[in-house]
């Protein structure tokens, strides 16, 4: 609750700053301190929904009776927040590629499996087109011809995803799954973007989400692993990986465990 | 003679950084304020000749960096950067206190202890009284406005003095924002390497286990043994050994 106390502050910060600056705006007419209030308010609402889902996380966690049940996701209060079945994360790099997941459930976290495996899905491109991308029903086959239909198998019928931004610098995506209809729409899951996005670079915080991120390591010291022995670099390993996973039908963790069990199936 | 109003709003505007979203940078920010208020403080302040440098001081975290010095004319500004290297003068002292220096002039006794450099340097270059208005960002000083006049028989009148700070306020909302946009990036940037780099150090775990034949524990022990013993990054020790360049 520590957390969610801070982001309070900071958003009560901003917004003593906004009212200032729209009291300044009323007496000199100036558009310039509008501007600025404009920019507090929207900094004020990010760091309110940061708490919000601290807070969603904190409750979560009191409420856990422990033992073998699973523990609570971070992105179970995402996908609350933005009023939908399930929401997924990825973080990217500059070339765009998957480098850490967070998923709030199976579902959507075999619906970024998917997008991993195909290079090709909701996420990446809001990333790559750093705007907002919908699609529902059959409009999802449309879009993405190979993500589309293997996302309805997953019983999946309708995705949103905002790209994830620091200072406009794209750094992910997050993509909700089967969105009630959200009155605020993009608005409020580009607000619920910007809380994250400035969790997860806040150098507190972290990406970790409490232990709902996934690195794929254990992926990616497989490619290593496959790299070594066939020659050709992890790149290549990486993507017979995935070509591998999606012949099977198994997750690329799937893969990547037989792989350094020993195990290359089609692969030598 | 007063400025015209539309000529005042607009500058305004310029100094704010524009009202749209985009970041600003501060050198060319710094150097429009310089300008900006040589030439409406002039008019303020008629008949005086005035020149402006505007001085940005470094973050107490980029403390290697050199202070942002610009001014409305070249010579004006190698005066302060000068003066910025040594710690001295009008810019310095606002800076240090927060407060404005209202006046100054530069063959007074307070100048010539003081500012053993910059007093008859200024004088040198034709000016004799001095001013200092504090820049100020997110509630803290972190810079000034310094503003130089050739004549003129005491301060700066309240009004221009008054003006000369609400530009120096202006230019301070939009290096707040510059500051902030910048430490974002910097946040973003260092987050997409941190994770780049534990890709990188899997796969040469990865790579390592199986020439070895050993545990992913020891593979990595290997990579870190290796980079403490040469003193390198261990991403960039894995990096080489991904890249067939390394052996360890």
């Amino acid at each position: 609750m520590l957390r969610a106390r801070a982001a309070l502050d900071r958003a009560g910060r901003e917004e003593v700053k906004a009212d200032r600056y729209e009291r300044l705006a009323a007496s000199s007419g100036r558009e310039v301190h509008l501007g600025v209030a404009r920019r507090h308010r929207r900094m004020a609402a990010c760091h309110r929904s940061s708490a919000q889902l601290q807070e969603s996380f904190a409750r979560r966690a009191a409420e856990w009776p422990g033992g073998s049940r699973p523990g609570p996701r971070f992105m179970t209060g995402v996908a609350e927040a933005c009023g939908a079945r399930s929401a997924a994360m990825a973080l990217t790099g500059t070339d765009r590629t998957q480098l850490l997941v967070a998923a709030s459930d199976g579902v959507s976290r075999a619906a970024q499996e998917l997008e991993f495996v195909l290079d090709e899905g909701p996420g990446r491109d809001a990333t790559v087109g750093a705007g907002p991308v919908s699609a529902s029903a059959d409009e999802l086959a449309e879009r993405w011809p190979r993500y589309g239909p293997r996302a309805r198998l997953l019983g999946l019928n309708a995705v949103m995803a905002v790209p994830m931004s620091v200072s406009g610098c794209c750094i992910g995506s997050l993509a909700i799954f089967d969105p009630a209809s959200v009155p605020g729409g993009y608005a409020e899951l580009a607000q619920v973007a910007d809380a994250l996005a400035e969790t997860v670079t806040d150098p507190e915080d972290g990406p970790e989400l409490y232990g709902g991120a996934d690195h794929r390591d254990s992926v990616h010291q497989a490619a290593g692993a496959l790299a070594s022995r066939q020659g050709g670099g992890t790149a290549a390993a990486l993507e017979a990986i995935k070509a591998w996973a999606f012949a099977e039908g198994v997750s690329t963790a799937v893969v990547a465990g037989r792989i350094l069990d020993g195990a290359t199936g089609g692969l030598n | 003679m007063h400025p015209h109003p539309h000529a005042l709003a607009g500058v305004f505007v310029e100094l704010s950084g524009g009202i749209e979203e985009e970041s600003v940078d501060a050198g060319a920010l710094l150097t429009l304020l310089a300008m900006r208020a040589g030439e409406l403080l002039a008019a303020e302040e008629d008949p005086a000749g005035c020149a402006a440098t505007a001085l940005l001081m470094a973050d107490e975290e980029d403390r290697h960096e050199p202070p942002v010095v610009a001014g409305s004319d070249p010579e004006v500004q190698r005066l302060e950067e000068d003066a910025a290297a040594r710690g001295e003068g009008p810019g310095h002292d606002s800076r240090r206190t927060g407060a404005p220096l209202r006046d100054a002039p530069l063959d007074g006794p307070i100048a010539r202890l003081r500012w053993p450099h910059y007093a008859p340097r200024c004088r040198a270059l034709g000016y004799r009284r001095a001013a200092a208005l504090p820049l100020r960002a997110r509630g803290r000083t972190v810079g000034t406005l310094v503003v130089l006049r050739s004549d003129g028989d005491g301060p700066l009148r309240g009004d221009t003095l008054r003006l000369g700070q609400a530009m120096a306020d202006m230019a301070g909302i939009a290096l707040a924002r510059e500051r902030e946009v910048r430490r974002g990036l910097v946040r973003a940037e260092q987050l997409q390497s941190a994770l780049t780099s534990r890709i990188v150090i899997e796969q040469a775990k990865g790579v390592l286990a199986t020439r070895y034949a050993v545990p992913m524990e020891e593979a990595f022990e290997r990579l870190r043994r290796h980079a403490r013993s040469n003193r390198r990054r261990l991403a960039d020790v894995a990096d080489d050994v991904v890249a067939g360049r390394l052996e360890v």
